[in-house]
């Protein structure tokens, strides 16, 4: 089980640049949305092996390549081939975002604000964000998704 | 085995919510971006002109001191390096 807060400080770390290779890359065709999340899954991915570089400025150029080759990838699937066989298409669209249903099923099942706050933390939204929206304080929020996280995993294991 | 599929689940949703606060944060680090790109290329083109504007300060200094000491502006040079070496005893 790979760890995720030493993942989300690599990516603090390079994110100019992999904005700076993004926006690269976008300039060919390439939806810079797409392409950041192309990439922050790219380096999910192989983060042991990033970590595993030292110094840094060659773990910087590691990402550097990382994030190119990410997003040349991206762009060769952009391309249009031959279409799926009828029903294929459908099938593959089911397999690939199985999971993230069962997710989005067990958080219906919350009730609010616990449902709103997850929703907008998965969404991208910062803590204080989140304080603004929903009303509450910064360290309420974080604790409260401590909580939210194990009445998931409950819901999650006990059927839904 | 259950719990250990919600965790990768869990985490699989925590990368793809890291992705997205990436994207939201774009187009503030491209606002900075531009902002720095402006700031440094106004410093540069100010750097760049001060071989240009320097001669034009100078003949006004020497003129101002000239007028004031009573030497020409062949002596000036002579003078401020005395001046320069006196202060440095």
């Amino acid at each position: 089980m790979k760890e995720i807060e030493p993942f989300e400080q690599s990516l603090k770390r390079y994110r100019g640049l992999l904005f700076t290779v993004c926006q690269r890359y976008s300039r060919r065709g390439a939806d810079i949305d797409d392409l950041l999340q192309e990439v922050t899954i790219a380096l999910w991915k192989k983060h042991a092996e990033m970590e595993s570089i030292a110094p840094l400025p060659r773990q910087a150029a590691w990402v550097w390549r990382l994030a190119k080759n990410a997003s040349i990838d991206y762009l060769r699937r952009l391309r249009p081939t031959e279409a799926l066989p009828e029903g294929l298409e459908e099938d593959l669209r089911d397999d690939d975002t199985g999971h993230h249903d069962n997710l989005q099923e067990c958080i219906k099942l919350l009730d609010e604000p616990d449902k709103s706050i997850v929703s907008y933390h998965l969404d991208g939204y910062r803590y204080e964000e989140i304080a603004a929206k929903t009303g509450l304080t910064v360290s309420n929020i974080s604790v409260r998704l401590v909580r939210i996280r194990e009445k998931l995993k409950k819901i999650y294991n006990n059927g839904i | 085995m259950e719990s250990k599929n919600f965790d990768s689940l869990w985490q699989e949703a925590e990368v793809n919510r890291m992705a997205k606060e990436l994207v939201r944060e774009y187009p503030r680090w491209r606002r900075r971006r531009r902002t720095a790109t402006a700031v440094v290329s106004v410093a540069l083109v100010a750097v760049l002109m001060v071989p240009v504007l320097l001669p034009r300060a100078d003949k006004g200094y020497d003129l101002i001191c000239c007028n004031r000491s009573g030497i020409d502006a062949e002596q000036w040079p002579a003078l401020a390096s005395d001046l320069l070496i006196e202060s440095a005893l």
